[in-house]
């Protein structure tokens, strides 16, 4: 059986290669995608412990701290370990984050502070000093581009703060900027510089480890009770497994893309490889009565066939596995910079074992089945090609009575005569037009309309965000400039609420608002309504109460519907300008300024800035901080995305050439003959082609429009994941049809090239042969 | 009155393989073939003989010499051209038969026949025309080749070769894989075509066969080592029979 199996796989070297490459496709992303699924949570848990990191962390104005404070945390059930530092805490405006400004709530400390928990790495310091020295955390090194040496400029209530980027800086606290804080460490002569300045808050930041095992969020709760209870207003109450969720997210949603594209692909491949199997039986139907009239066994014929997969597959995957190897530190990489930490991925024998040996079985049990039909073959009907399964040939459009040309009627006859051959190119074209048109739409999205990419997973966007000076906002909404503007008042600030702080939308009219993150029931009118975000969605609902907290004193909201934040992971709340100023007695001044399209706003912002500088306290580009911010995840997408697209692209190309190698093998005498007739080799290609480009297109024109219906579940699903509960992704119709017809040029093109070796057969073959 | 030279050869050669293992077929090879004539090409097994006969309908290309047929060199043709050219001046009857077995008989004949005419009525009423010639029966035009006796196939092929009126019908063995009373049926086909003025070249190993020709042609060591005219085919003319066995006999058949 062995030169059987041998002879097998030098007959269809060809097709085995095409087949081994998609195998190896498909391992390399599943195996990328299980390794970082594996990894990534297991070194962010590895460099948690390794810094010590406490599981909570607590920032409250140092004013409103005293020893009572630490005494009281430190004696919390289940607390292990507390540990406590000074910081300075500030809205800093960072200038060129990757071109433009980006505000974050950001804690200023000192380098050289002792710390027992929470503790930092640092890397590559170097030798220059300067006397406003900062170590920076990776995010804002490979978000926001900078580097070490170069200046970092923050903008702070109008003063522009620089400092010397000396070293990058890991911890596990913040990170990056999903969690809504970010950590920046200075050098005790920079720190000492701006502590007094009133620009600054300094705060008392409590560091809080505790005991194995224990329930994180109950944990949270009872400080934030604690803090609650002694009146003092927490600035920042952060948790671990927050922080974690916040800077795995795109991991997840990387691991989850990857892992689906890979179930594609194996799909993909278990169609091909049954469809060549039985071709291959098809084929050698003669052969095979032989062979079981002189004595071999089904199983023995089954297997000859079988095995020549699993080999090719085993080795497919295996080398699927190493190369992944090769991509993996790339994706990590990328990856790193959304998450804000790095860590080098190593071989991963489960991943490896899943990939290979789960793909291995589906691939054996499948082709194994397609290959039963050889134990029905009884021999001598085998030798006479009789086929028991094989229903009679057809005469499909009859030539003589048909209506249409005989060269068109050629083509809908030869187009028709496979069932099998047509079911499998139709579902493997409408796989991989899903594959396209989802990748295709969110590169759309993302790249031409990335309007409706920043407004899934941004909350308001406005043009200018302007802050007045106290007592000036009508002045200022009533100079010149502001004619043809919408101003809309609207602020964000931290709340505390049962469990922590909340960033709180606050708003006169959210129906002035343009882009709506409202998912499920409606935004607050009245001032003793709230819409909350998607995180609360399990323990609240429309018509509960929602309680916040200011000085001490707790306020009650009626919850009137649910908004969706990716930058808050769903942590969020909006209420009206009203029921902000029955908590703060202090009126909203920060608007949003919608200009005119085509407006400039840079030239807006200058103007306001130097022109008005007397009424506006702040001002900024807002439309391009969120580009900024929106960019980490854009670019993630369109690399992916655009892997994806490419690699559809070429499983195509491998899986029309294990179709049409096929065909030519089966239908060599065919063309011989009718070159004999006298058909040249352009008209066979023509109709070679010819007949899978119906099946093809419809099935690409089906998925296409089908896709109108499908893909909104499938971005629902996807970016849900990232907490998009609701996307503003256009479907474009055209897009789909054009796509459609691009993947139906593309299977002509390559059709017409592996055709090519229909110009080799010689219809004088036919008598030699 | 002088006959038309309808393909002529000249200082062919064909060789097939190379190195040590090349085995030449026949070298310096002349031949004439005449418009009209039913040729028959006879000679021991490996003789040559269906090599000769693919060289000379542009088939297969001779490794030296030319082929003019019906006034066209077609020995530096391309493939494509050589189909052509087929299209409009051979047509092939194999001992294989080698219909398409994916279409029923009159699709293979129309197949053939759109490739010189796109009125597919006229082709079809061609189609049927020959179909009568051969004594396939309607509803047997409309059937499947598996569903078909050889005799039919190979009548069927006969119609599929002779529908695009070619110069030549080139029969390679057609009823070697018959039983006798199927090849007398296509043999009679032939006769009829040939009776009617088409040229008609076959390869045969059988003698019944060979007294449809009226020239016989018996290759040996790459060479024609006997030209027979038989004169024109009639039923049980002994006298014919005589000559061609008596032709064989010295061929050292």
């Amino acid at each position: 059986m062995g030169s059987l199996i041998l002879h097998n796989l030098k007959k269809s070297r060809g097709s085995f290669v095409s087949f081994g490459i998609v195998m190896a496709i498909t391992a390399l992303i599943l195996n990328t995608a299980l390794v970082l699924l594996f990894q990534t949570s297991d070194a962010y848990d590895k460099l948690f412990d390794e810094l010590n990191t406490a599981e909570i962390s607590a920032a409250i104005p140092y004013a409103m701290d005293s020893d009572e404070t630490a005494d009281d945390i430190a004696a919390l059930e289940v607390v292990s370990k507390t540990d406590s530092n000074e910081a300075l805490f500030a809205q800093a405006a960072l200038q060129e984050f990757q071109g433009s400004e980006f505000t974050m709530n950001t804690f200023f400390y000192r380098l050289s502070d002792e710390r027992e928990l929470s503790l930092h790495k640092i890397s590559g310091e170097t030798g220059t000093d300067s006397e406003m020295n900062a170590y920076i955390p990776l995010y804002l090194s490979e978000l926001g581009g900078y580097k070490i040496g170069e200046p970092i400029r923050y903008i702070i209530d109008g003063t522009e703060y620089k400092f010397t980027v000396k070293g990058i800086v890991s911890e596990m606290q913040y990170g990056n900027y999903g969690t809504g804080y970010i950590g920046l460490y200075l050098s005790d002569s920079a720190y000492d510089k701006i502590k007094d300045d009133d620009n600054f808050m300094q705060v008392r930041e409590y560091l809080i480890k505790t005991a194995e095992n224990a329930d994180i969020a109950s944990v949270k709760k009872s400080v934030s009770k604690l803090f609650k209870d002694s009146n003092i207003p927490t600035l920042a109450l952060m948790d671990s497994v927050t922080s974690k969720g916040s800077r795995t997210m795109v991991s997840s949603a990387i691991v989850l893309f990857l892992a689906a594209f890979a179930f594609i692909v194996l799909l993909v491949s278990i169609f091909l490889s049954r469809f060549k199997v039985k071709n291959t039986i098809d084929e050698e139907i003669n052969e095979m009565g032989v062979l079981k009239g002189v004595g071999y066994t089904s199983p023995m014929l089954m297997f000859s066939q079988v095995i020549p997969y699993v080999i090719v597959c085993g080795i497919g995957l295996i080398a699927g596995v190493v190369f992944s190897y090769g991509l993996i530190p790339t994706v990590a990489g990328v990856l790193a910079v959304q998450s804000g930490f790095s860590y080098t991925p190593v071989f991963d024998i489960s991943a490896a074992l899943i990939t290979v040996v789960t793909i291995l079985a589906v691939v054996f049990i499948f082709i194994l089945t397609a290959a039963g039909k050889i134990k029905k073959l009884e021999p001598i009907n085998a030798i006479r090609g009789i086929d028991p399964l094989k229903p009679a040939a057809k005469n499909s459009f009859p030539l003589d009575t048909s209506s249409g040309s005989v060269g068109f009627d050629l083509i809908l006859k030869h187009a028709s005569e496979s069932v099998g051959r047509n079911v499998l190119l139709f579902a493997v074209t409408f796989v991989l037009m899903t594959l396209l048109a989802f990748t295709g739409v969110l590169l759309f999205n993302v790249n031409v309309r990335p309007e409706n990419f920043l407004t899934t997973l941004s909350e308001e966007l406005p043009d200018v965000r302007v802050k007045a000076e106290s007592g000036k906002t009508e002045e200022l909404l009533s100079i010149p400039e502001m004619e043809n503007v919408k101003a809309v008042k609207y602020g964000v600030f931290s709340m505390e609420y049962a469990d922590g702080n909340i960033p709180t939308i606050v708003c006169e009219d959210f129906s002035r608002l343009e882009n709506n993150i409202m998912y499920k029931g409606s935004h607050p009118k009245a001032s003793d309504e709230i819409a909350i975000g998607s995180a609360f969605e399990e323990k609240y609902g429309i018509g509960d109460k929602f309680t916040l907290t200011q000085d001490g004193k707790e306020y009650d909201f009626t919850v009137t519907g649910f908004i969706q934040s990716v930058n808050n992971n769903g942590l969020i709340a909006e209420i009206t300008d009203e029921g902000c100023t029955k908590m703060t007695d202090e009126p909203l001044e920060i608007f949003n300024l919608y200009l005119a399209d085509g407006a400039d706003i840079s030239a807006f912002v200058k103007k306001l800035e130097n022109d008005h500088s007397d009424l506006a306290a702040s001002v900024s580009n807002a439309a391009e901080e969120t580009k900024s911010m929106q960019m980490m995840y854009s670019s993630l997408i369109t690399i992916v995305a655009a892997v994806l697209f490419i690699m559809t692209v070429f499983i195509v190309m491998l899986i029309l050439y294990v179709i049409l190698r096929s065909m030519l093998t089966s239908m060599k005498t065919e063309f011989g003959i009718y070159k004999a007739m006298g058909f040249t080799s352009g008209q066979l290609i023509t109709r070679t082609v010819g007949s899978i480009t119906p099946v093809v297109f419809g099935s690409a024109l089906a998925s296409a429009l089908l896709g109108i219906l499908y893909l909104p579940a499938m971005f629902g699903g996807i970016f849900g994941v990232l907490g998009a509960v609701k996307n503003n992704f256009e479907m474009p119709v055209f897009l789909l049809i054009v796509m459609a017809v691009i993947l139906t040029a593309v299977n002509i093109i390559i059709g017409i090239i592996l055709c090519r070796p229909i110009k080799k057969i010689n219809p004088y073959s036919l008598i030699k042969e | 009155m002088e006959k038309e030279v309808i393909i002529s050869a000249r200082h062919l050669k064909k060789v097939f393989g190379s190195g040590e293992s090349e085995q030449v077929v026949y070298s310096d090879f002349d031949i004439d073939i005449y418009k009209g004539d039913f040729t028959v090409i006879m000679g021991a097994s490996g003789a040559g003989k269906s090599t000769l006969m693919y060289s000379l309908s542009g088939m297969d290309k001779p490794n030296a010499g030319t082929v003019t047929f019906c006034g066209t060199e077609i020995t530096g043709m391309t493939s494509d051209e050589l189909a052509v050219f087929r299209r409009k001046n051979c047509g092939f009857v194999f001992q294989q038969i080698y219909l398409i077995d994916k279409m029923s008989l009159m699709d293979n004949a129309v197949a053939a026949g759109s490739l010189t005419n796109k009125n597919k009525k006229e082709i079809t009423d061609k189609a049927n025309e020959l179909f009568d010639l051969v004594n396939i029966p309607y509803a047997t035009r409309k059937k499947m080749p598996s569903l078909i006796s050889g005799g039919e196939a190979q009548r069927a092929g006969i119609v599929r070769a002779a529908i695009n009126s070619p110069a030549v019908i080139f029969g390679d063995e057609p009823t070697g894989a018959l039983n006798s009373n199927n090849s007398d049926a296509v043999l009679d086909v032939f006769s009829k075509l040939n009776a009617g003025g088409q040229s008609v070249i076959m390869v045969t190993h059988d003698k019944k066969s060979a007294l449809r020709g009226n020239r016989v042609v018996y290759l040996k060591d790459g060479e024609i080592f006997g030209d027979c005219d038989l004169g024109t085919y009639s039923a049980d003319d002994k006298e014919r029979t005589k000559k061609l066995e008596d032709f064989l006999a010295k061929m050292g058949w």
